[in-house]
């Protein structure tokens, strides 16, 4: 069982959650006060993995997510200082085809999955950007905090092995760090963002009639992108996950029932972003996960993901209504 | 520079350069040295399109220490005349003549069809009009200019054919400050010439105003050794635009312009009347019909409009950095001790910006010179392929107290700050307000204190001022005239006439009198005909000396057309009409 578990952790980590986990390229640039952007999602996910040190499951697994999310970002300032508010939510599907040990366990779970809430304050580089301040805004060192909180308010079986949501509450906490080198002029610009990030899991009470502890996630994003044009970038992105080992115990005995190795993994991919117009803009990219191969298993997936972004602010909107 | 005996270094290097240029027929100048009791080495230090108060020590708030200083260790006129416009200007300061009279009438790119064929308006300073540099290099001088020189681009005229033995110059009127890009499609791309030699290749990361300078330390540390006197003329090409300056510099000024326009003018003529430099009775000049009150513009637009302002002040900065690393090297050096220096701009600053214009008409070439050439978004501002101009209201702001700017012939376009220092720091930190002065008259000056006679020049040595002897050059009969694109000005003391064209002015004559009324905004016409007949049939006694020929196509022309029409009341709280730059702004509720 544990290694189901384990299973549907790793797919999890590509898919729903790690919908928040991986921010994206430019998402931590400043945005110019009371600035809203609705965002929706698609992120294919296909982890391949192969144990490696249990001998109690043999071959490989393929396990297919197709989640989509709906994300709502609004930068409303406070005290001062730039804050990103955000809520996402999450639904989709997760399936795998290949023979599960177990045969009462379903290879498919949909649904919604769990609310995310949260907001990144900056603490440096980037005070409240008025409009007008967006104007002569040319950022160097930007550092912010950003706390999102993970609700279990996604559909979940207890029963099954493959769920979208968490039955856990979760909250990560990060440091987006960017540093802009070069000029800030749209088509010239060439932006470092590092994420560093932890995720910190409550329990799951009921897998399987266990109690599930899960230790913290560990995680640093970075993209390295390059303004094309005015209007689009290209990005190199990589991660780096650690953690996640689980603690199980029985809830009918309280007796220890098994634990879970966590990730070791390593996430390199490339992305692209365009603005379409004043208000649209798609980002597409693709990841593709390399195991450290810590043992106990060795771990390979991609991610491929469309994102539009449709953003507004009430008085460029109108000025652009009343030019137009 | 070591320290030499200023006998010796007074004769030898004249005897020696009078008996080469003798052998060698270099003399090209009616200009013949005579012994003088001292001869000083001159400093010529030009702005581009520098405003009257920009500086610290003129009532601005943009940071110029080390003019500031210059100021403090030397006299600040206030009446100081130039052109208005860069041209002309230079042409009278090379010659100590009226420009209609050396090739100058008008300004190359603006000769009007019927001044086309006529002497005195070739568009380049013309060969019968010699220079200071080739009189004073008669004379035993070092000459050395590095800068703008705008007054022709035939080898006949370059810098070193006309009489300095080493340039480092930009031939054209403007152009990037980084590259060789030019200004317009008819100017794509600079000329530039070192030591008579046209340039291929630029100093390696070259800004015009850092290079300008490194320039000339370059050329009198080479000379070090050389006893004669020598005459520098730095001519900065900033804070012409576009508007470009180091990375470094581009932010220095962030914020401190959002007061906008309208408090900027009254906080610099409080400084001004304070400082004793304009009397109490001073009021701004209106500001122009077209331009918005800077609190009738909103949220984005205003912080649109501060950032221009923000960028010049910052190009500003830096030439007054640069004026600091050049008079460090001549005082450590120990040359500073036998200079005269002079600070001054060519004309008033800049108000007009070619950008509006070409974004309306795409389609022309004119217009893509710029698209291919230049970035003109706000956040290319400043950098080293931006193009901005600072537009009308904040040039009506460096022009306080005065009214218009660039072009005009009101005092904003015409009146430059003016500082003088003179070895000894004598009279160090006086205002001068009684001396009425021009741009001509600097090469008589240098005439006179060198030692040389020339008496075809027509400006009025300034050396009885420098001296102490007098409180001005003029008396209050003496006329300053000029005509600049069909605009026509006289002043005789305090009293000055005016001609401006519509929709400026409004064709015909206004008197003004300066003393009580620098902005120009009590029209005494009325009140005074017969100083206006004086002061009008003055200038027809100049145009007539001076071949002046009233232009029959000028930049004028329409204008009244394509600008808002003018209330019939002129308000400084009038809020109506947008300035012909304006972008356009945001209102935003906070």
């Amino acid at each position: 069982m544990k290694r189901y578990i384990a299973l549907a952790a790793f797919s999890a980590a590509l898919s729903a959650p790690a919908f928040a986990q991986l921010d994206g390229a430019r998402v931590n640039v400043p945005l110019p006060k009371n600035t809203n952007l609705v965002g929706a999602t698609y992120v294919g996910g296909t982890a391949n993995t192969s144990w490696s040190a249990f001998n109690n499951i043999q071959g490989d697994f393929d396990i297919d997510s197709s989640i989509y999310a709906l994300s709502y970002t609004r930068s409303q300032p406070v005290f001062g200082r730039t804050v990103h508010w955000t809520a996402i939510l999450p639904a989709g599907t997760v399936r795998t085809d290949s023979p599960l040990p177990i045969s009462a366990t379903n290879a498919y779970a949909d649904g919604l999955g769990d609310v995310s809430i949260g907001a990144t304050v900056n603490l440096f580089g980037a005070p409240e950007l008025p409009v007008r301040e967006t104007l002569r805004y040319e950022p160097n060192w930007v550092v912010a905090l950003g706390v999102m909180m993970t609700a279990p308010t996604g559909s979940y079986d207890p029963d099954e092995v493959l769920n979208i949501g968490s039955n856990q509450w979760s909250t990560r906490i990060s440091a987006p760090i960017m540093k802009n080198f070069g000029d800030w002029v749209p088509g010239r610009r060439t932006i470092l963002e590092v994420t560093p990030s932890v995720r910190v899991f409550g329990d799951n009470d009921d897998s399987f009639g266990e109690t599930v502890e899960q230790d913290p996630l560990y995680a640093v994003e970075a993209h390295l992108s390059r303004d094309m044009n005015s209007d689009a970038f290209f990005s190199l992105d990589y991660t780096w996950l650690d953690g996640g080992a689980e603690t199980r115990t029985s809830n009918a005995t309280g007796m220890p029932a098994g634990t879970t190795d966590g990730l070791s993994a390593q996430i390199f991919g490339a992305s692209f972003g365009y603005k379409v117009n004043d208000n649209l803009s798609v980002f597409i990219g693709h990841q593709q996960t390399i195991s450290e191969g810590s043992d106990p298993f060795e771990l390979r997936g991609s991610l491929t993901s469309v994102r539009f972004v449709w953003g507004w602010h009430d008085v460029i909107q109108r000025r652009n209504n009343f030019l137009n | 520079m070591p320290k030499t005996n200023p006998i010796k270094r007074r004769i030898r290097p004249l005897l020696a350069a009078t008996a080469l240029a003798g052998c060698l027929g270099l003399s090209p100048a009616p200009a013949q040295a005579q012994e003088a009791p001292d001869r000083p080495n001159f400093v010529i230090i030009v702005a581009d399109d520098l405003g009257f108060s920009d500086l610290g020590s003129y009532g601005g708030e943009i940071h110029t220490p080390n003019l500031d200083r210059l100021a403090a260790e030397g006299v600040r006129y206030t009446n100081f005349y130039v052109g208005a416009s860069c041209s002309p200007t230079r042409s009278m300061l090379m010659t100590g003549r009226d420009n209609h009279r050396v090739g100058m009438g008008n300004m190359y790119e603006m000769t009007a069809p019927n001044q086309l064929t006529e002497p005195g308006y070739e568009g380049v300073l013309n060969l019968d009009s010699p220079t200071f540099a080739e009189r004073l290099k008669g004379a035993g001088y070092r000459t050395y200019m590095t800068g703008k020189w705008h007054l022709g681009h035939d080898p006949d005229h370059i810098p070193h054919a006309r009489g300095f033995d080493r340039d480092f110059s930009l031939i054209n009127a403007a152009g990037s400050h980084f590259k060789w890009t030019g200004s317009k499609i008819e100017n794509e791309k600079s000329e530039f010439t070192k030591d008579g030699e046209y340039l291929t290749k630029l100093p390696k990361n070259y800004y015009s105003t850092r290079t300008f300078t490194e320039q000339m330390i370059d050329f009198l540390e080479e000379d070090e050794g050389d006893e004669r006197p020598f005459v520098a003329y730095l001519a900065y090409q900033a804070p012409h635009d576009p508007l470009q300056v180091p990375d470094g510099w581009r932010n220095k000024y962030k914020g401190k312009f959002d007061a906008g326009w309208d408090e900027l003018r009254e906080e610099r003529l409080a400084r001004l009347k304070a400082a004793g430099m304009m009397p109490e009775t001073t009021e701004n000049g209106a500001r122009l019909w077209y331009v918005p009150g800077y609190d009738d513009v909103v949220g984005a637009g205003q912080v649109q409009q501060a950032r221009k302002m923000e960028i010049y002040a910052s190009v500003v900065e830096y030439v007054d950095f640069q004026v600091g690393e050049f008079l460090n090297y001549l005082e450590d050096s120990g040359q500073l001790e036998n200079t005269i220096v002079l600070f001054f701009s060519d004309n008033g600053p800049e108000g007009a910006d070619p950008i509006p214009g070409a974004k309306r008409q795409p389609g022309l070439a004119a217009s893509m010179f710029f698209a291919n050439n230049y970035d003109t978004r706000i956040e290319a501002w400043g950098r080293k392929y931006g193009f901005l101009a600072y537009g009308p209201s904040w040039a009506q702001v460096s022009a306080t107290p005065f009214s218009g700017y660039k072009g005009s012939l009101y005092e904003g376009g015409v009146r430059s700050p003016l500082i003088v220092w003179q070895p000894g720091k004598k009279d160090a930190g006086a205002i001068n307000t009684d001396a009425i002065m021009h741009v001509m008259d600097i090469a008589p000056t240098m005439m006179d204190l060198a030692g040389v006679d020339a008496p075809d020049m027509q400006g009025t040595s300034w050396a009885p001022v420098l001296r102490g002897e007098s409180s001005s050059p003029r008396t209050d009969d003496d006329v300053i005239a000029m005509q600049f694109f069909g605009a026509r000005m006289a002043r005789s003391g305090p009293w000055k006439a005016v001609w401006m064209p519509k929709p400026y002015g409004f064709d015909r004559w206004e008197l003004f009198n300066l003393d009580d009324d620098p902005g120009e905004t009590r029209d005494l016409a009325e009140a005074h005909p017969d100083i206006l007949q004086k002061l009008s049939a003055a200038w027809d006694a100049y145009a007539e000396t001076n071949n002046v020929i009233l232009p029959d196509r000028t930049p004028y022309d329409g204008l009244e057309e394509r600008l808002p029409p003018r209330p019939p009341v002129v308000s400084p709280g009038w809020p109506r009409g947008q300035e012909h730059n304006w972008d356009g702004g945001l209102g935003e509720k906070e």
